[in-house]
């Protein structure tokens, strides 16, 4: 049995504000389902995309195929990112902002050693060993930031009001982002193509998808398993759980509760660092300000799961992951509006804020300590 | 007795929250091998006593000493290494680990892992619904369950002191009276207990000796049976009337 | 005697690591390209560069830090302070050197694009890397000891010194205004001042328990400045030579000449020194004084900025009258935003998503062009009530599904808000009606009957700017001690409490969204007009985030720290689409407002001129700290 805490139950009248989220509800799913099935029967009016695929006109089943695999992949890399955030605040009870800057300083740096390889033939050569190489360059960069800026500046504000963290990170997140831009130019930093052995499409269970997506869905679940044996078996993972659930018995324990805050941060920049080379892996491109927008939808990635959660974390991620791929099209589509994909982003966080005013536990429930569930 | 140096210790220890004095220039002593109790009412600093054997709360004026070391400055897992744990009041298990995890993590500090088995049967022994309990997320258990494990989970880290606050609240008076039972075992079995609690009669039926605690002050100490007999005690904590 | 028995272990051990910082902090500096960058910039000529007084600067903290690490009391004389301010120095200036010998040696520009040719021969002061080395390890020794000796002084020598100091450097950085206003001054400006001034200080000694007196006669005084300003405008008063001794043109801007700072140097000095027991007898005086009375002095001063808002622009030029009003408008959003999180308590980011709703009402109902498909073509007045209802509506909105969130997400929420605006202003869909990517253009200058207000107008648009703002100040000042304002705060500090006292939550709340929408909007309206053009572009989130840090630099929930956040950011560091005085912080503007942010969260929580609540407030943990450490010290004494 989950201890979530239910709020208040107020004798409240049905006022303005239960209206307007009421019609916001019932505009939002009205909004759904038409942009899906259409209106029939009523000329010049929405079509819906389902009717558009069927009639031959919209989308081909292939294509909703592709879209559906790209989102799978693009959402196991926010679903890495997402733990970053989700274990974050089950401990601290905060958003740390600067986690997406977190993502792209790993992405960034790693550019570097991929670059390197590719000179010397030994990406092409070697793949396994490069890529492999590359990814321990970016989770070592990564893990040293989220650490950083743990020691530097979230050390201090334990035990604020829980906006004064948020407001910090908003400045660490814009200081880490600025300096890589210093350091490193605003050039985009193209990543090599993806070695020969990745190249192209494979099939898997009669599906065609392509390799470097089949590689990040890959290494992200096997990511989420090795952490998920971490912290389920090993001492330092049960100490990171107790600290999560209740940090004054941890101490009690004779946990080292900041060695062990330390530690979920490095876990939480070892995720991204991961994900950040398999974003590049993806998209070829970074670039100082790569981190911005995967960095919110990983947050919401981590509140649609339920945020605490590890788990909760990866399927959130998937959850977004598919609703940007798929939902343009599926739902604006629909309704015969123009140029969907670039309101691509418009769909991700139209899903943070309804999930964030109507089910802010996420689907499979936050994991708050007892210090914040107070 | 007196030439023992006591396990713990307590010399004119002052602690503030913000401006507010909370204890008050406490002395005590606990000796190896004995049952001490903490008496009082709420608020009278009994928990802030347990904190500040801890370190949870750090004495403004005044040293905690365990084992004749002084430990007022101490981390709280310094300590914990040091022999000392609790059994917190309200148990404060965590609940979404298992029954063994909650245990498991109780030898958090223990670098002996071939002993760990042994102590795990004798915790079996003292509590055998808690080996039924096993696999069992902690959240799910009955409250005086709770408390076996909570018992448990601090006897599993083998300490040479072990606090309990207020092991009586909350409980059915059947069951109270089985966790003193099983205190007196524990001591038994070689552990020095330090325990605060309310209910002065129960905690005065097991201990060696006892201090009184009101607002902050230690005003009255001395052996079990001091204590028992004393008329302000019976008359305040035990509530005989004359 | 050997200045090492005068320090322990310790403190010796902490300078080496304060050191390292420093040396840190030198690579730092560096590699993110301000060396470089600012070395253009001279600050005192030809000896001073902006880029190296960031690297002085680092070298005298680190001394400082380290010097002052040691507690006071704790018999470190001063001598061993400076020793430990020379050891950070020394540590910090082998670290540099490390670094400068490896870049030296090895060409890393494919990685780390700002560590240039150029950036290594600034280090090695042009003559190679031995005088680069000697330079970080002497200089640094340099600096740590002063500053580790500064940290000796006596406060007020402290003051004087640092002070003075800091005069040098807002001369320098202010010259374009300072030029501008010692050239162009012309006996008009200057009588109008005179009366203005003096009319004042009689009307306030003689009259100023009388409201009505003051006002009316304040206002007769500045009718009849404006008028001698005008009549008078063309004599000029000939002070140009001033300025013209003052700095020496070059390249990077007009820096500062030695002897000038020199000159204000020891004249803020001399002032500082000799002053100090009238300034405390003064301030002594301002504590002490009744609530009426200093009504009286508040009163002075808004009618000073008043004057100099009044007057000034006729003197300043364009360039520094549009810096100006980008810093007005940004003004504009700092009080809005000061009301939605400073009042109320609502961490709002995505606040732009307001002033580009403004923006583009303006801009649709007024604009001419043909390349949309609606276009009503009304004027800048007929359209501001539009603006007002549609920033009410988007207030609505917006506050409305976040009653009821907890404050973090409620911030993400609104951030998100503020995305979605954008990009739908930006997206295809509403092309036809926003312009899309292109946005709008031709928008008319504002009709005011008399006068035509054209966007290129500079010192018009000042006017008007600056017209809104004290509009705005003036609403913001009396909502504070209004009723909403007390239930803001009530419900800032407890919502539940302050919901069992009475305060209806939504509608505080409501209110709080709409009043910064409304202030937001008419900065946007008045940002469409002034430019003529609106593009999606300008409306992203640095644009919320500049004015969030402009409110926590300056203290939230107080409106005179606000007015100071916005002239030293936006003025001096540069708005999000455009520069400040100092152009050559474009670049490393939104870095440094990055850690100023995270400064003042981590050391002063409640911004640069705190209100007086919030400092309370935030600084209870220190209280209790402060108490421990009393109570070691006394029994430390008493051993």
């Amino acid at each position: 049995m989950k201890l979530l805490k239910l709020p208040q139950q107020r004798k409240r009248r049905f006022g303005f504000v239960d209206s307007f989220l009421w019609a916001v509800r019932i505009g939002a799913l009205v909004f759904v389902v038409v942009g899906i099935f259409g209106i029939p029967g009523v000329a010049g009016g929405p079509e819906g995309s389902l009717f558009k695929t069927l009639s031959g006109e919209g989308v081909s089943g292939e294509a909703w195929r592709d879209l559906f695999i790209s989102g799978l992949a693009q959402g196991s890399m926010y679903g890495m990112i997402a733990l970053g955030y989700s274990l974050v605040y089950g401990v601290l009870g905060f958003i740390n902002f600067a986690h997406g800057e977190v993502f792209m300083s790993g992405a960034l740096v790693s550019f570097f050693a991929a670059d390197a390889f590719a000179t010397a033939g030994i990406w092409e050569s070697q793949p396994v060993l490069a890529l492999g190489f590359t990814i321990l360059v970016a989770m070592a960069t990564s893990t040293i930031v989220a650490v950083l800026t743990e020691r530097i500046a979230y050390r201090r504000l334990r035990g604020s009001p829980r906006l004064i963290p948020l407001i910090t990170s908003i400045g660490m997140s814009f200081f880490i982002r600025y300096t890589f831009r210093g350091l490193f130019g605003d050039s985009f930093k193209t990543y090599p193509a993806a070695p020969g052995v990745l190249e192209g499409r494979a099939t898997i269970f009669g599906v065609e998808i392509l390799k470097t997506q089949l590689t990040v869905i890959v290494v992200t679940a096997v990511s989420m398993v090795v952490l998920y044996q971490f912290v389920a078996r090993t001492r330092m993972g049960r100490a990171m759980r107790a600290i999560a659930e209740d940090r004054e018995i941890a101490a009690l324990m004779g946990v080292n509760v900041d060695r062990v805050i330390s530690l979920t941060f490095a876990v939480g920049g070892a995720m991204a660092g991961i994900a950040g080379v398999l974003w590049a892996l993806l998209f070829r491109q970074v670039h100082f300000l790569t981190g911005f927008l995967p960095g919110i939808k990983g947050f919401t990635a981590a509140v649609v799961g339920g945020i605490g959660n590890m788990a909760g974390a990866y399927v959130g991620g998937l959850a977004i992951g598919l609703v940007e791929s798929v939902g343009p099209l599926l739902v604006l589509d629909g309704w015969g509006i123009p140029a969907v994909s670039q309101l691509k982003d418009v769909v991700a966080f139209s899903a943070l804020v309804l999930v964030l005013i109507y089910r802010p536990t996420g689907l499979l429930g936050e994991r708050l300590s007892v210090e914040e569930r107070g | 007795m007196a030439d023992r140096e006591p396990v713990l210790e307590f010399r004119g220890v002052n602690t503030h929250y913000g401006p507010v004095h909370i204890l008050k220039d406490v002395d005590l002593k606990v000796f190896d091998g004995e049952i001490v109790c903490l008496l009082g009412g709420n608020a009278s600093g009994k928990t802030t006593t347990l904190k500040a054997v801890l370190g949870m709360v750090i004495p403004t004026t005044g040293d905690v000493l365990l084992n004749g070391e002084v430990c007022s400055d101490k981390s709280t897992s310094y300590r914990v290494e040091r022999g000392v744990t609790m059994v917190p009041e309200n148990r404060r298990l965590f609940k979404r680990m298992t029954v063994k995890e909650n245990l498991e993590m109780g030898t958090y500090l223990r670098t002996d892992k071939e002993n760990l088995a042994d102590d795990l049967e004798r915790i079996f022994e003292l509590f055998p619904l808690v080996k039924e309990r096993l696999g069992q997320k902690a959240g799910t258990l009955s409250g005086g369950e709770q408390q076996m494990v909570a018992v448990g989970r601090a006897l599993m880290a083998r300490p040479k002191v072990l606090l309990m606050d207020e092991p009586s609240m909350g409980l059915a008076p059947v069951l109270v009276a089985q966790n003193f039972e099983i205190i007196e075992q524990i001591n038994e079995a070689g552990t020095t207990v330090f325990v605060v609690e309310q209910n002065a009669s129960m905690a005065l039926s097991i201990a060696d000796r006892g201090y009184v605690l009101q607002t902050g002050q230690i005003v009255l100490s001395g052996t079990a049976e001091d204590l028992l007999s004393n008329p302000q005690m019976r008359q305040a904590y035990l509530g005989e009337v004359d | 005697m050997n200045p090492l028995a005068a320090t322990s272990q310790d403190s010796v051990r902490s300078a080496v690591k304060v050191g390292l910082l420093g040396g840190l902090g030198y690579i730092f500096v560096s590699a993110v390209g301000m060396v470089e960058g600012l070395g253009e910039k001279n600050v005192i000529d030809p000896i001073l560069s902006l880029g190296y007084l960031m690297l002085i600067w680092v070298g005298l903290w680190a001394g400082h830090r380290a010097g002052a690490g040691a507690l006071p009391g704790d018999g470190v004389s001063v001598v061993g302070r400076v020793w430990l301010g020379i050891v950070a120095g020394v540590t910090g200036g082998l670290l540099a050197s490390a670094f400068l010998i490896w870049i030296n040696t090895f060409v890393v520009r494919e990685v780390f694009t700002n560590i240039s040719p150029a950036l290594i021969e600034l280090l090695n002061l042009r003559q190679g890397l031995g005088t680069g080395v000697a330079v970080a390890i002497g200089g640094g020794a340099l600096l740590g000891g002063a500053g580790a000796a500064i940290g000796t002084l006596t406060p007020l020598m402290r003051r004087a010194l640092t002070g003075s100091f800091l005069w040098v450097l807002i001369v320098g950085f202010l010259e374009v205004i300072l030029s501008q206003i010692f050239r162009e001054i012309d006996l008009g400006v200057f009588l109008a001042f005179l009366i203005v001034g003096v009319t004042s200080w009689i009307l306030l000694r003689n009259f100023g328990d009388s409201q009505r007196v003051l006002l009316g006669g304040l206002l007769a005084a500045f009718v009849v400045g404006v008028l001698v300003s005008q009549a008078l405008s063309e004599v000029n008063l000939g002070l140009r030579f001033i300025p013209d001794f003052a700095y020496i043109n070059r390249v990077g801007g007009r820096a500062l000449t030695l002897s000038a700072a020199a000159i204000v140097f020891l004249v803020a000095f001399a002032a500082t020194v000799l002053f100090d027991g009238r300034r405390r007898a003064m301030r002594a005086r301002l504590a002490a004084l009744e609530p009426a009375e200093r009504q009286k002095w508040a009163f002075g001063l808004v009618g000073v900025f008043v004057g100099l808002g009044v007057f000034l622009p006729m003197i300043l030029g364009s360039v520094v009258n549009e810096l100006l009003s980008t810093t007005g408008l940004f003004l504009l959003m700092g009080l809005g935003l000061n009301i939605v999180i400073g009042y109320a308590g609502l961490l709002d980011l995505g606040y732009v998503a307001f002033f580009a709703v403004g923006a583009y009402t303006m801009a649709i109902l007024t604009s001419t062009s043909t390349a949309r498909n609606w276009a009503p073509e009304l004027s800048f007045w007929e359209a501001l009530p539009f603006v007002v209802l549609a920033a009410v509506v988007a207030g609505i909105l917006v506050g409305t599904p976040v009653i009821r969130m907890r404050g973090d997400y409620l911030a993400i929420v609104t951030l998100g808000f503020g995305e979605i605006a954008r990009i739908l202003f930006l997206s295809e869909w509403f092309s036809g009606v926003t312009g899309g990517a292109l946005g709008v253009t031709k928008i008319p200058p504002i009709e005011l009957g008399f006068y035509t207000v054209k966007g290129t107008d500079t010192q018009a648009v000042l006017y008007l700017v600056l017209a809104f703002v004290a509009l705005a100040a003036f609403v913001s000042y009396r909502l504070q001690d209004s009723r909403i304002g007390r239930s803001w705060m009530a419900m800032r500090e407890d919502e539940e409490v302050a919901e069992t006292m009475g305060v209806n939550i939504v509608k505080a709340k409501l209110l709080a969204f709409v009043m910064g929408a409304i202030l937001a909007g008419v900065g946007g309206a008045l940002f469409a007009v002034k430019f003529g053009t609106i593009f999606p572009a300008s409306f992203s989130i640095i644009v919320s985030i500049t004015v969030l840090v402009l409110i926590i630099v300056g203290g939230m929930g107080n409106i005179p720290g606000v007015a100071v956040g916005a002239l030293v950011m936006i003025g001096i560091l540069g708005g999000s689409n455009s520069s400040g005085l100092l152009r050559e912080f474009a670049e490393f503007k939104l870095l440094i407002y990055g850690a100023l942010m995270l400064y003042m969260m981590l050391n002063r929580p409640e911004g640069l001129l705190p209100s007086k609540r919030l400092a309370r407030e935030l600084h209870q943990e220190e209280a209790v700290q402060d108490a421990w450490l009393q109570g070691e010290i006394e029994q430390g004494e008493e051993d």
